[in-house]
């Protein structure tokens, strides 16, 4: 479990000297952001890579603020900061009970937001939750340019994602909630801090008489990457969230929502957790959006 | 004059602890010799396999590799296993034949077919990937009950079939009792694959010239052992073979019991290259290779009169225990000591128990705490609980009714068991629980739509393993030595036979010591794990610290008594002995006139530094070695547990409200360190029985070689576990102390089996299978809606 030879370590301070190493070194750079998914795979040389790209000395790519009714993350953001920091605990509450989900607290100490979409497990937990608030990445090119995708097209499939060998992600924004929104997550695992069986993030919108005038609903722990369950989320647009409607959502949500067998759980037990899960995560959203 | 021992019973912090927190503790890895280089291994990738070619040629050009070899190169040391290093069981045996490493034939993924030294470990993950290996894959076999079929694979075609080990154990009148039986319990138990997994993983340094002959710094619970078989297996002269246990091993669970093909093989590479080798184990490897236990199916009948007596039982026992090449327990060992028992804490008279151990193109089992009896107890206390519903009895009646109830005790198929009080160890977990009153909380949380139940399970566990018994079985002494000393300072060292690694025999065994001989815990330091500065013993396992090795140390103290107290009485000009002292506050005190006293450091400075001044004739020191050996068959410790939970009946999820457990320690020496061995037993006897399995695919591959995919519990995924004392000390120690910590993993499988059983008996749910996932669970629940 020790890497194959690193040639050349990089450790540049700002985003445009990121680039330009980038460009220099090619497919043969890795960037290294907090280390906690591209240390394991280079140490069962799964991942074998000459050149280093350490972002952990670039000035601030780790801010977290809101600008312009949009919300800023850093691509350099910890699990630990998103997970405490106050402006999302308060508005963004789907997002820190995420971060709060991810591993152990050394873990969350040093992987990143960028770092955990772009490595993009299917079982991870940002990306539901990520996806549930229609976040975008912001991502810095070579040649001076810059894009924005939203997650939902970044992920590609299982530990795939659109990200050029010459592109870095600076930072996720979030679209600011309507007034009385509210979201949250929860995921099942085998053991705590291990990657979900089933994941499950909403985030829903309500009018002042308790109608959800928007929902969104996302199941993590499925392949080839989070499910939209979209059906389930129409059934709750217009109407008052009772628990029978609930009821049906989940059901609807365990119908649309493909799942497959795999060590940790069977697609059926999946199925199963998804029908349990949405109506709980949903009520729990809808909770929050009427404080 | 014998006092009561101040310090035993006092909850003193440990001494082992401190280094341990600053991180100053020496662990194998830190340990750097001049010239070293490291040693790793090539591993097969199928579950079996002719090797039809091994190609090192790349491997040995890269720069800084400094050998390579295949099992050609090895062949010559002999087949491993040895009489010596082989179980010696009766029932019929089958031996396998093997070497360091594999020749010709891989049986399982992960087996080691080649080696590579290296300067550095970065080269040596790189000259392993250099060596190519072509394989021919043949069928395998990895199902325990296909491996019996006569069309199976063998994984040894000159045994005839894939049994390893075969024991017919008939006790009492089995086929009587069932006859007579108003109801008979027949049920199918299968317990998975599943074990310890140590923090540290295994690994040694090897050294050898010819003057001393070989160092081997080892990881492992035995030392002395390792020790006379390195010294049969590389034909070296007993003098030539040392063997140390370095002062700190990050666990160990029963996995560093064997003696393994890799640990050969470094101590060959060291006497070859003349370079002192090391090999440390990544978790890969721990993962794919060690720790795997368990993993047996019961056929359980019990037959029962309607008040409850269990008149008897059989039990067909298949043991899967994978490919056999470890040495020491060769995979069947524990199966044997689980079949014998079984029976355990019930008395039961009339038996009929048959064990079949076969191979499997998996790894072999090795020891895990709880040694060979996890699945035996599992599937016991699960019948029981089935048979107590059945005939509408409450389950802590029905083991009370059937536990032993008199001791000494002997079962019917010869386990001796010393001491103990079912009745009063139920008593105080029922009344932990308020037991009394839950059945009416439980009835209304059903009513409420809430799943609430509690379990139980009780178990005799073994407290050390007498001569009597280990001679026999693998060629060993059960007794346990120390030699206690005193320094010229007053001090005193006690050098133990065993090699502790987290039991707390620093502690435990200062403070009885400083008992005996009026002293203070700080002044007794205990060394272990060295073959050339200890006393023989056949090492830490089956719980024996505090039960053999501990009052060894006790004896010695007290042996170096009579001396003392000649010391004293001289020094003091008067005519005394031994009774007219006592030893307290670091003197040796004139009972009949307390003025009169030595501080014991003037003893021992008499001894040692100024003899001229010792009673004339007296010879000088102050040091004694005592081999204890309990006058008993047999010593045990007997226990109940409870758990208490609430389960999910939409996801089979649950939640362990509440565990309880009630343990006998005998005499505690320090309640403290106990209830660790508790706390540690029951995470383990959690983890194993509800969250780890060791997952093989069809093709053998095994599917779970990280942890990531290996599912130990933290603490957040653990209850919080409450300790209760029941001790009966035992009458055959002489503190009455007992061992404490091996088994306790065997309580928890079925106390929380027991648990959500009775918490979804609405459901009409039945576990048979273990591990306990929530998965399982649901769908156990979902297969009794769909028959409804
Ligand atoms: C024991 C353990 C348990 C874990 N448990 C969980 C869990 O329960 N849930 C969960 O969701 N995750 C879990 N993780 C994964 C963890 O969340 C990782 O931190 C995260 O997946 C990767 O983030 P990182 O900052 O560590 O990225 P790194 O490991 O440094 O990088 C990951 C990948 O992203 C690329 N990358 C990083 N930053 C950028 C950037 N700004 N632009 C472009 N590319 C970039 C890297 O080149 C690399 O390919 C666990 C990890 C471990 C080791």
């Amino acid at each position: 479990m020790y890497p194959k030879a690193i040639e050349n370590y990089f450790a540049p301070t700002d985003v445009a000297e990121v680039l330009t190493l980038l460009h220099q070194y090619g497919e043969q750079a890795k960037l290294l952001a907090g280390g906690q998914s591209l240390m394991p795979l280079m140490k069962l040389r799964l991942v074998e890579s000459q050149t280093i790209i350490d972002l952990n000395q670039v000035a601030a790519l780790d801010d977290i603020r809101e600008e312009d009714g949009r919300l800023h993350i850093g691509a350099l953001a910890r699990h630990a900061d998103v997970a405490t920091h106050p402006l999302i605990l308060q508005s963004y509450a789907l997002l820190a009970d995420a971060a709060r989900n991810i591993g152990d607290p050394q873990i969350r100490n040093r992987g990143t937001i960028a770092g955990s979409l772009v490595h993009a497990d299917p079982s991870a937990d940002y990306p539901p939750a990520v996806m549930a608030l229609d976040g975008q990445l912001v991502v810095a090119k070579a040649d001076g340019g810059t894009r924005t995708v939203a997650l939902d097209d970044f992920l590609a499939g299982p530990l795939m994602s659109d990200i050029g060998e010459d592109e870095l992600v600076t930072r996720i924004e979030i679209p600011a909630p309507a007034a009385r929104s509210g979201g949250a997550y929860a995921k099942h695992s085998q053991v705590a801090g291990d990657f979900a069986i089933i994941s499950v993030a909403a985030h829903i919108t309500l009018d002042p008489s308790g109608i959800c005038q928007q929902a969104s609903i996302v199941v993590g722990g499925v392949m080839p990457k989070p499910g939209r369950a979209e059906q389930a989320a129409g059934l709750l647009q217009g109407k008052a969230l009772d628990a029978p409607l609930l009821t049906q959502a989940g059901e609807a949500a365990a119908e649309e929502v493909e799942t497959e067998d795999d060590v940790r759980a069977s697609a059926a037990y999946r199925s199963q957790l998804i029908r349990v899960t949405v109506p709980e995560v949903v009520r729990q959203a809808s909770t929050r959006a009427e404080e | 004059m014998a006092t009561a021992n101040a310090w035993v019973g006092q909850s003193i912090k440990r001494k082992e602890d401190h280094r341990l927190l600053v991180g100053e503790g020496q662990y194998l890895p830190d340990i750097v010799l001049p010239r070293m280089v490291v040693m790793g291994f090539v591993r097969s990738i199928y579950a079996h396999a002719k090797i039809t070619s091994i190609d090192t040629t790349q491997a040995a050009a890269l720069p800084g590799v400094r050998a390579v070899l295949t099992g050609a190169d090895v062949k010559h040391l002999g087949s491993v296993l040895s009489d010596m290093s082989t179980p010696n069981l009766p029932g019929e045996t089958n031996r396998p034949i093997f070497w360091p490493l594999s020749i010709d034939e891989v049986k399982y993924v992960g087996d080691p077919l080649a080696v590579v030294v290296a300067r550095d470990k970065y080269t040596l993950e790189d000259a392993i990937e250099l060596v190519d290996v072509e394989y021919e894959p043949l069928d395998i076999v990895i199902d325990p009950e296909y491996a019996l079929q006569a069309d199976a694979p063998r994984l040894y075609p000159d045994w005839g079939d894939n049994v390893l080990y075969h024991q017919h154990i008939p006790a009492g009148d089995a086929e009587a009792a069932f006859a007579q039986a108003d109801l008979v319990i027949k049920e199918r138990f299968r317990c998975h694959r599943t074990g310890g997994q140590p923090m540290e993983t295994r690994g040694c340094l090897a050294t050898y010239n010819p003057g001393e002959g070989l160092t081997l710094w080892l990881t492992t619970q035995r030392p002395h052992i390792k020790r006379h078989l390195l010294a049969e297996y590389l034909n070296l002269p007993h003098s030539q073979v040392r063997v140390i246990m370095p002062k700190d091993m990050g666990g160990a669970f029963g996995t560093k019991a064997p003696l393994y093909r890799e640990e050969l093989m470094a101590c060959h590479l060291a006497m070859k290259l003349r370079r002192p080798v090391k090999w440390i184990e990544n978790r890969q490897e721990s993962l794919m290779n060690v720790g795997q236990g368990r993993d047996q199916i019961h056929q359980l009948e019990l037959a029962l009169k309607k008040d409850g007596t269990i008149l008897g039982l059989r039990d067909r026992i298949l043991a899967d225990c994978g490919d056999a090449r470890t040495a020491i327990y060769v995979g069947f060992a524990m199966p044997f000591l689980g079949a014998m028992y079984l029976i355990n804490g019930y008395d039961i008279p009339n038996v009929d128990i048959d064990l079949t151990c076969v191979v499997t193109n998996k790894a072999c089992l090795t020891p895990s705490r709880a040694f060979g009896s996890f699945a035996g107890r599992f599937a016991l206390d699960r019948a029981v609980e089935m048979a107590a519903r059945a005939l509408e009895i409450d389950p802590v009646e029905i083991r009370l009714k059937n536990a032993i109830k008199t001791f000494p005790h002997v079962s019917a198929v010869g386990v001796h068991v010393d001491s103990g009080d079912f009745p009063g160890s139920f008593a105080k977990a029922c009344a932990a629980l308020d037991y009394d009153n839950f059945r009416q909380e439980q009835s209304e949380a059903w009513q409420n739509g809430r799943y609430l139940g509690v379990g139980f399970s009780m178990g005799v566990e073994i407290s050390g393993v007498p001569s009597e018994v280990l001679v026999p079985m693998e060629r060993q002494p059960g007794f346990g030595v120390a030699t206690v000393q005193f320094d010229a300072h007053g001090k005193v060292q006690v050098a133990e036979g065993d090699s502790p690694h987290g039991q707390g025999h620093e502690t435990t065994i200062a403070q009885v010591v400083a008992g005996e001989l009026g002293l203070s815990p700080e002044d007794i330091y205990v060394t272990y794990g060295d073959t050339h500065s200890g006393p023989f013993a056949a090492g830490t396992i089956g719980s024996r610290g505090a039960s053999y090795t501990l009052s060894a140390a006790v004896l010695a103290a007290r042996a170096l008594r009579p001396k003392m107290a000649n010391i004293a009485a001289h020094l003091l000009h008067i005519e005394a002995g031994e009774d007219d002292f006592v030893f307290r506050d670091g003197h040796a005190i004139l009972t009949r006139d307390e003025s009169q006293r030595v501080p014991i450091a003037k003893i021992a400075e008499v001894a040692l530094l100024s003899p001229t001044e010792l009673p004339p004739g007296m010879e000088a020191g102050l040091e004694h070695t005592s081999h204890f050996e309990a006058e008993t068959a047999g010593m045990h410790s007997c226990n109940v547990h409870a758990a208490q939970v609430e389960v999910s009946p939409d996801t089979g999820e649950y939640k362990i409200l509440r565990y309880v457990a009630v343990d006998d320690a005998g005499q505690p020496i320090n309640p403290m360190v106990v209830r660790g061995q508790i706390h540690g037993g029951v995470a383990m006897g959690i983890g194993n029985a509800c969250m780890e399995e060791f997952i093989y695919d069809e093709n053998g591959q095994q599917l779970t070689t990280t942890l990531l995919d290996y599912h130990i519990p933290s603490s957040l995924d653990l209850p919080h576990i409450e300790t209760i004392e029941h001790n009966v000390p035992s009458p055959h120690t002489p503190l009455g102390s007992k061992g404490k910590g091996e088994g306790t993993p065997g309580m928890v499988p079925a106390a929380v089996a027991n648990a959500i059983e009775d918490a979804l008996q609405p459901l009409g749910v039945k576990i048979t299978d273990l591990p306990l996932t929530p998965e399982r669970i649901w769908k156990l629940i979902q297969a009794a809606q769909s028959k409804d």
